[in-house]
Formats: structure tokens, sequence, C-alpha cells
């Protein structure tokens, strides 16, 4: 999953990447509200987390703007502002969350995980793909009574593709949200990472559930032939 | 010594009771004078019309006397009994009286000849009268001989009359007056009561409304009806006046208090953050040393804030004592730079130096300076655009010392300068939360001009330029 951060104090923003970063999420980290509201526009995110008095471009501007362009992307407020009436005035511009400083990490990123969730249409804390189970909470995924260890990385991949169940989910597209940072890189390692992983979910004569369509891209199906 | 608390109520009922009674008094003067007055009048007129009918009948002829005005007291019954006159031949002292005076005598006394003058007198050890005394010539009986002037009787005549029913009359007078006035008086008395009273109440509802505003409604202001008396509504409109005020400070501090507790959140936001990342796992020394250095970066920062808060409070509640001593400004500028010389390398920003040739000494508080100075200068290279130059200048005009810090903006700079001093003011390109930066700098500047007696604006003539100028003006 990739998010979005915008925040202008740096040791704050600084932990929350480095928090987000070792929970499996690709971040996207700026303090200055215009270059949010650029990246926000030019990359597809998860969700994105606003602080709202940043330089460069207010937090309420960037909220309205992107609601105003038909952006859909979960957004959660984290403010100083705590009263009643800046927390409607934020939720009514079209924010998803509103999380007054200082907050808890852990809250920051269960809040992300619920505004996801609901994003991608999922309500339930766990994603089961045939006798895979992907719990989203613990971050925690078993097949049938087998415990599955894996990487940072693969654990995102893997939290991708069960949000997108049943979806052919293209090399780009995983890249995006899954690995690339701001920084950029190159599509042509998500086939390395899918190896990994389908080597990790399958074991001996289990069924296989993440899938390649030639050309398009990837899929997890209990169903589908191999 | 006890303090007086003066009763309105009291203070007007005593004002306007001694008022009424003065003037009742002097009504009752006015009327019981005039009364008098007009008796003694008719009196006087009386005995004036009797007498010159009396003494045209003192006659004389061929030296007799003849004293007609006796013959006809003497023949009408209720005169002779009523009627008090006398007259005393000059020339032999001899006087003739009417029977009512009995052995009774008249007082003696007159004017000059043909003048009548009156006189009050008692008669008898008790008897109140009033007289007309007059000197006359008889008249003589044979108007057709010619009698020399010394050959003709003088005469004193003295007519008078009892004042008794005049005296009984003004007794009563007196009595009914004395009534009158005082029941005028003491109705005027309640009618007064009961008017300021009533006037009063509107004071007392008031006062019972004041007292009994929850604390919840303090800035309310007073609503008044249209029947609320016309004096009362400038107390009304100024104590309203006064609220709007209050409210207006205690909004200040409200929002003051509140914006300070927003700026300790983000960094106890960061150094939460910080702590919680280092307790997530296992991590060497090295970490936790890097960890728990960022959380002693923050402290700092807070450190920072919190002084900027305090002294901005000081600064704003007037409470700032100036301590007076010898500043050099230039050397002032010269060690705040120093102080931010390496965030400036850091930011690839310079200075440049445009200082008027002769150093600016004056009596000043130097800490005060020096904040404000500080605060200029840190402003300038943290929001300068990167590898550009800050100017500081100085120079002398008019009297003032003027000192001007600017610094190239990366954007265009706000419009409104004026919010820049607005505490807390941040939503902007110019300042930001980072590096400390608690949103209050400038604000902190402008109390700290006000309290020196200087001025600071930001004068840019270019958008992309922001320019503080301070003008200290010269203490004689």
């Amino acid at each position: 999953m990739r998010i979005l951060l915008v925040e202008d104090y740096s040791p704050l923003r600084e932990s929350i990447t480095e928090h987000l970063k070792d929970s499996g999420y690709a971040v996207d980290a700026t303090a200055n509200g215009a270059e949010g509201f650029e990246f926000a526009t030019r990359s597809k995110y998860d969700a994105i987390v606003l602080d709202l008095m940043v330089p460069g471009k207010d937090g309420f501007k960037i909220l309205t703007d992107l609601r105003a362009k038909g952006d859909q992307t979960p957004i959660i407020i984290t403010s100083a502002l705590d009263s009643m009436e800046n927390r409607v005035e934020g939720l009514n511009a079209g924010a998803d969350d509103y999380l007054i400083k200082p907050f808890a990490l852990p809250e920051l990123i269960a809040r992300i995980q619920a505004q996801t969730r609901k994003s991608y249409g999922k309500k339930a804390a766990a994603i089961e793909v045939g006798d895979l189970k992907v719990d989203l909470n613990r971050r925690r995924v078993t097949r049938g009574e087998r415990e599955i260890v894996l990487t940072k990385r693969e654990y995102g991949l893997l939290e991708y593709l069960a949000y997108r169940k049943g979806e052919i989910v293209s090399r780009e597209e995983i890249w995006e949200h899954v690995y690339q940072d701001a920084a950029g890189g190159s599509s042509n390692a998500v086939d390395v990472y899918v190896s990994y992983l389908r080597k990790k979910l399958n074991e001996g004569d289990e069924p296989n559930l993440l899938h390649t369509r030639r050309g398009q891209g990837y899929f997890l199906d209990p169903h589908e032939a191999a | 010594m006890k303090p007086r608390n003066p009763s309105i109520l009291s203070r007007l009922l005593l004002g306007t009771g001694i008022s009424i009674f003065l003037m009742v008094l002097l009504g009752i003067f006015i009327v019981y004078f005039s009364v008098r007055k007009s008796f003694s009048d008719q009196i006087d007129t009386d005995l004036r019309s009797t007498a010159n009918l009396m003494v045209a009948q003192l006659e004389t002829q061929r030296g007799l006397v003849y004293h007609e005005w006796l013959l006809d007291i003497e023949d009408d019954p209720t005169r002779a009994v009523d009627e008090l006159a006398q007259a005393w031949d000059l020339h032999s002292g001899q006087s003739v009286k009417s029977p009512a005076l009995g052995l009774l005598d008249l007082p003696r006394f007159h004017g000059a000849l043909n003048e009548p003058v009156f006189q009050n007198a008692i008669i008898g050890g008790h008897q109140r009268i009033r007289a007309i005394g007059i000197r006359v010539n008889a008249v003589p009986k044979d108007r057709e001989r010619i009698v020399p002037e010394y050959q003709i009787p003088q005469f004193i005549f003295v007519l008078a009359r009892s004042t008794h029913e005049k005296e009984k009359a003004l007794s009563s007078l007196r009595r009914t007056l004395s009534l009158v006035g005082l029941g005028t008086f003491l109705l005027c008395g309640i009618a007064i009561y009961k008017v300021i009273s009533d006037s009063l109440i509107p004071l007392k509802a008031l006062s019972d409304r004041l007292a009994a505003r929850e604390d919840t409604h303090l800035g309310r202001p007073i609503t008044i009806a249209n029947d609320f008396p016309q004096e009362l509504r400038g107390l009304v409109e100024g104590y309203n006046l006064l609220l709007e005020r209050i409210e207006g400070v205690r909004k200040r501090e409200r929002d003051f208090s509140h914006h300070a507790a927003h700026e300790l959140r983000t960094p106890l936001a960061g150094i939460q953050a910080v702590v919680e990342l280092a307790m997530t796992r296992e991590r060497s020394s090295e970490d936790y040393h890097a960890r728990l250095n960022k959380v002693n970066e923050i402290t700092q920062d807070m450190r920072t804030t919190v002084t900027r808060l305090m002294n901005f409070a000081r600064l704003q509640g007037g409470n700032e004592v100036l301590l007076l001593e010898r500043v050099d400004f230039h050397e002032v500028l010269g060690s705040a730079w120093q102080k931010h010389e390496r965030k400036a390398e850091l930011r690839k920003v310079t200075v440049t130096w445009k200082l008027h040739s002769e150093h600016f000494i004056q009596e000043n508080d130097q800490e005060l300076i020096r904040i404000l100075v500080s605060n200029l200068i840190d402003n300038a290279v943290s929001y300068a655009a990167e590898k550009s130059s800050v100017t500081i200048a100085t120079k002398d005009r008019n009297r003032n010392f003027i000192l001007t810090i600017a610094n190239p903006l990366p954007e265009q700079l706000e419009e409104d300068h004026e919010r820049f001093f607005e505490p807390f003011y941040r939503a902007d390109k110019v300042r930001t939360n980072d590096e400390g930066h608690s949103g209050i700098g400038l604000s902190l500047c402008r109390e700290i001009a006000l309290t020196i007696g200087a001025t600071i604006e930001i004068a840019s003539a270019d958008e992309k330029v922001f320019e503080a100028v301070v003008r200290i003006p010269y203490y004689d």
C-alpha cells in the first residue's frame, strides 16, 4: 500500500515515515503542501496523511482541491487543532478521518488500514482467498493451519493483491502501490517479488493461489487453474 | 474611617425635602405677610379717610372751637362705643376725646402740619391699636372773614382703631397656613418618595440581572426594553462596551492558551512518535542514541517555544519593566548574526551588511533588543530562499534609528502584511512549524517594539522579498 504523508514538522514526519515503511507501506513524505498536492495529483495513493498547517499550500486547500478534482483517495487529517469546529470543518471538507496530535503510531496505522479497507470495499479485518487468510490488523498470514512468515515487502504485495482479490493487477500498479518511492525505480523487480511470494504461499501440493495472466498482470484466486 | 455609602434615595429625598420645605415656608411667609399688609393698608386707608373727615369738623369761630366730630360720634350709638379719637389743643393743652376712650388717652403724636403719621400702640395696658396722628388747623366757620394765621387754633388729632380683630384673623391665618404647609410638605414628600423609588426600580432590576448573570454568559451584552429609562441607557451602553472589551481580552487570552497548547502538541507528537518507534524492536545503542538525540532536539525546540510564549505573554500582559542600559545596536546585530551563522551556512544563505557609518548607541533594554534582533535575523535566515543573501541595514533618519532586515523569498509574499504579526499566524509560505518556529516570532517582535517605544512593519517593495523595518526614535 502506498501512502502520501504531508507533515512539515521534520521529527514527526521522519518517525511516521519510518514506522509506515517498517509496517510494509510505501511512503512518499513531504513538508510542503504544494509539493504534497502535486504528488497526490501525479500518483495514485491508497491513503493520504495530511497535516493542516503546512507551508506552501494549506491542508484544507489541498483537501478541497483534491475533492474538487474528483480524487476519492482516503485522507486522514493529523492536526494539533483539536476543537469540535476544526474537526467538523475538516470532515466536511472531505476528509475521511481526523486524528488529533499527539497520537500513537499504532493508532495512525489502524486508521490508515480502516480507511484503505473501506476504500477497497472490505469491512472485515481479514481477507480470505480459499484457505489463505490475511489478518489485516495483526499483519499475519496463514494457509490452513500453516503460518506463513513474510517480509515487509512481501506482506505489502500480498495485502494489496488480497484487497483486489479476483482482479488482475498490473505490474505497474503493483510497483506504484507497493514498491515505488518518490525516488522512482523499475517495475521489472515486481516479477521477482511475486515469485518469492508465490513460493511462500504454495507449499507441497497446495493449489496455486497467485496466478499470472501473461502480458496483463497478477491476481489472487482460489479457483483459477494454474 | 468608616467608608461612606451614600444612598441616592436618601440624597434625593433629603435634597427635595429641604427644597420643598423652604418653598412651602416661603409661600406661607409671602401669603401671611401679604395678608397682614393688606389688613394694615385697609386699616390705614380707613383711618386716613375717617381722620380727614373728622378734622374737617374741627371748626373755629370768633375764638371758639367747635368739635363737630365729637357730636357726630356721640349721636351715633355704635360709634360712641367703638370710635377712639382724641384732639389736643396745642395752645391750651386741653384735649377732648370720644366716649369710648373713657379714662384712657390715646398716644399723642403727629407729623408736620396736615401730614398724617401712623403708629401702633397699646392702650390700657393690653389693647393693641393702630392710630393716625395729624397736626391740623381748625377750620374757620366764617369763610368770608379773613383770620390771620396765628389766630387759628392748632390741634393734634389722633384717631385709632383696635387691631384685635385683625390680630385674631392673622392668628387664624397663621394656623391655617401652618397646617396647609405641613400637609403640602408631607404630601409632596410622599409623592417624591414614590416617584424616586419607582425611578430607581430599573436600576435595581439592572443590578439584579447583572448579579444573577452566569459565568458562561458574562460576555453577552445586556439587552434593554424600549421603556428603559433614558438616563440609564448610557450606563448600560457603557457597561456593554466594557463587556465587549473584556470579552475581547478574554478571547485573546483563550486564543493564546489554545494556540499555545497547539504549538506544544506537534513537538509532543514528535517525541511520542520517536519514542514509540524506538520501542518497536530491539536496536543498537547507536540507534537508541540517535533517537534520544532527536528527542533532545525536539525538547530544545519546545523550550524555545515555551520561552517565546512566556516572553510574549509577559509583554502582552504589560508586566515587562525596562532595564535601561547602554546598548550598541551594531554590536547587538553582530552578535545576533553570529548566533544564526551556522544555520545560514547550512542553508547557504549569506549576509550583506549595509550599516550606518556611526554606531547607534542608546539607553535601552539590551535583552529585549537582543530578542527582537535575534528573532528578525532567525526569521530572515530560516525563510530566505536557498543560496540567497539576507540584507541587514541601518540608517539614521529624522532622529530615528532605522533597522531593516530583508530576505528574498522562494515564493510570493502574502499581501496582507499585518497578518504576519498575528500570534500563531502561519498557514502561509513564510512561517512554518518546522525547526522550532512557534508562529509568534514576529508577534513577539511587535510586542517588544511597542514596549520600547519603537515601531515595526513589513515594508516590502518586492513581492518576493520579506523586509522587516524597525524604527527606534532617539530619546531626549
